[in-house]
């Protein structure tokens, strides 16, 4: 197989195209299917996924695909990489690997990126914080809900 | 109450930024639940009172992960707030009236709400852990219905914890042998009943932590009835009791297994285990007391973490008489040689020095990247195994303690044969901090300071700048 074979472009939703290993690629399972009906070329345009998401993924997946033996680093190693990788990003960024994380098929992608998320709302305060949701019950329909699952209020 | 409750109103609503997006209002209600079902039930419970588009989200996350110990309050009257009377034969189980315990019946009337709520959908994750809880004292015939209820109900990742200390044993239904929606089950300190049949074809990842099965033929067919079994993890426990005196792994699929042994109360169980996994690509042995590890077909063996003692100790040695030990450890070690990346403790070490004074070491011609992890001082068995590294790349030495022993520096005495694929080493002092790195070849970057008493360093730089360089492009370079 030539070397060019092996590659494939990647396009975003803002026409930034990305060259990557077809086995980097296809960790996604959206991007396999599409190469496997053969109605695209070298070429895949995302719709859906701007190009600084798609860098993020691509980041993501080159560290996770396994290309000629190499690159296999220890799962220790891997797990570390992962937590870095989403210990920085804004709430914004988050919800946009996720949705780009879904819209791929990539499962281990969307299990770090939820993960990270529901590690970032641990308590009620965080998740109006992070999620910025506003609180639109009066207290006494708030305290009529707290009353249907008191165990869950209790701290 | 009223007041704590107040206060909290007025905080959660000064973390709202007016003007900027819900997120969540963009995603999907399916990854909504996908980020939910990361979270502990009581929080996503907890999410009800976030907003009114929030007040019911939480009962359609796939998936429950709770604790006894979530529902134990003291001087809560829970009962007064759930409708318990329409449990009652409800989907099988009509014993909740006869407990009076009103944490339990907190609890039961949760689930039990929840799961008919579901009960003609699937739930993805179930996570429960019996911790012991005076208040909370879990009626078996209600864990066992709430197991099958759950199995009914297609549940894929199956995570069950007793943290009883003891005080009960927490038995796993039997109706878990035959799951088949079952990916992953995790079990920890709990009692698992002789198998009649085990079929779960869609288990990948198992890991069971101190469990007590009946016996080995029990073990053995609960590996067998896995098909493509991906992952395992057991850890034994040598104390409490515990019927299996071989633990036998053979499977066709298995990539990756981890054997722990929790030795606190020095034991002297005999035990053993034999592993046959034609796949398996990763090996973390963690033990000092079984007494034979028999491993076939390793052959696709690439990363293992080895801390294994074969029982044997300083005060028990390896006897040259012992002729089936010999053979076992000898088999151990062909069987592990293909073997890339590898860490190794110096128990280990120290066994295969002794075993080296009476048969050759094989070779692992695969090595590249090696590991040592020092619990003491052991340098001079290290050469020895060395020599069978023949394509060496990277060496790295850790610490658990200082070597305070004189002479600890000659890692490598002079007599024995040269490493000359080695690219890399690196000593990493104690307690993991960044450390000495050395480039062999190119470079030599020394970092001492820390790891060192100033007398001692000296005389390390003189000795090290006193060693005669076979290539010019070697540089010593000391931080």
């Amino acid at each position: 197989m030539s070397k060019s074979e092996k590659k494939i472009v990647l396009k975003s939703l803002d026409n930034e195209a990305f060259e990557v290993e077809k086995a980097v690629a296809l960790q996604s399972q959206t991007i396999w299917v599409m190469c496997e009906d053969k109605c695209v070329g070298n070429e895949i345009p995302l719709e859906n996924v701007t190009g600084q998401i798609l860098a993020k993924v691509i980041d993501y997946c080159k560290k996770h695909a396994v290309v000629d033996g190499d690159g296999d680093e220890s799962s220790e190693e891997l797990k570390n990489w992962d937590t870095e990788f989403t210990k920085n990003m804004d709430q914004s960024t988050l919800f946009n690997m996720i949705l780009a994380a879904n819209y791929l098929n990539i499962k281990s992608l969307l299990n770090l990126t939820c993960q990270a998320v529901a590690d970032k709302t641990k308590t009620i305060d965080e998740f109006h914080t992070f999620l910025n949701i506003e609180n639109n019950f009066t207290p006494e329909e708030e305290a009529q809900i707290c009353q249907e699952n008191l165990w869950a209020f209790d701290d | 109450m009223e007041e704590k409750k107040a206060k909290r109103v007025r905080k959660k609503r000064s973390g709202y930024k007016k003007g900027e997006d819900d997120m969540l209002t963009n995603l999907p209600v399916a990854l909504l639940h996908q980020i939910l079902l990361n979270l502990p039930t009581k929080d996503v419970v907890k999410s009800s009172v976030l907003s009114r588009r929030w007040k019911n989200i939480w009962k359609y996350v796939p998936g429950l992960d709770l604790e006894c110990r979530d529902f134990f309050v003291p001087g809560y009257q829970y009962c007064e707030c759930g409708d318990y009377d329409d449990i009652y034969e409800w989907d099988g189980y009509d014993n909740i009236c006869e407990c009076e315990d009103l944490s339990f019946k907190a609890f039961a009337g949760f689930v039990t709400r929840f799961l008919r709520f579901k009960s003609k959908s699937r739930i993805q994750n179930f996570s429960f852990s019996v911790n012991w809880c005076a208040d909370v004292e879990l009626d078996v015939d209600f864990f066992t219905w709430l197991i099958n209820a759950v199995i009914k109900r297609k549940v894929k990742h199956l995570d069950l914890v007793g943290k009883t200390w003891g005080q009960d044993e927490v038995e796993i239904p039997r109706t878990v042998y035959t799951c088949e929606s079952l990916v992953s089950l995790n079990l920890r300190d709990v009692d698992l009943p002789n198998p009649e049949r085990v079929s779960l074809p869609s288990l990948k990842v198992m890991v069971l932590d101190e469990v007590v099965y009946s016996d080995d033929r029990a073990f053995e067919m609960l590996i067998s009835g896995c098909p493509v079994l991906e992952s395992l993890s057991i850890t034994v426990d040598y104390f409490y009791g515990n019927n299996v005196k071989t633990f036998r792994v053979c499977s066709q699929s298995l990539l990756s297994f981890t054997y722990v042994g929790h030795d606190l109360f020095g034991s002297f169980r005999k035990l053993a285990a034999v592993l046959d996994a034609p796949r398996l690509e990763r090996l973390r042995i963690d033990d000092h007391r079984t007494s034979s590890f028999i491993v076939k077909n390793l052959g696709s063996l690439v990363e293992a973490d080895i801390d294994i003692a074969f029982n044997l100790s300083s005060e028990r040695k390896l006897d040259a008489d012992d002729l089936p030990k010999r053979e076992m450890i000898r088999n151990f070690l062909v069987g592990i040689s293909c073997v890339k990346d590898m860490k190794i403790s110096s128990n280990t070490l120290q066994v295969i020095y002794d075993y080296s004074r009476y048969e050759p070491l094989p070779l692992f011609r695969n090595l590249s990247f090696l590991h040592v992890q020092f619990s003491g001082y052991r340098w001079k068995m290290l050469p020895v195994f060395l020599e069978s590294c023949l394509n060496l790349k990277s060496l790295i030495l850790g610490f658990f303690f200082k070597p305070w022993e004189k002479g600890a520096c000659s890692i490598v005495p002079g007599h024995r044969r040269f490493l000359s694929s080695l690219e890399y080493v690196k000593i990493v002092r104690p307690m993991g901090e960044e450390a000495t790195e050395t480039h062999l070849k190119l470079k030599l970057t020394l970092c001492l300071s820390d790891f060192f008493e100033e007398k001692e360093e000296t005389a390390i730089i003189k000795k090290l700048l006193a060693i005669p360089r076979l290539s010019s492009s070697c540089e010593v370079h000391i931080l």
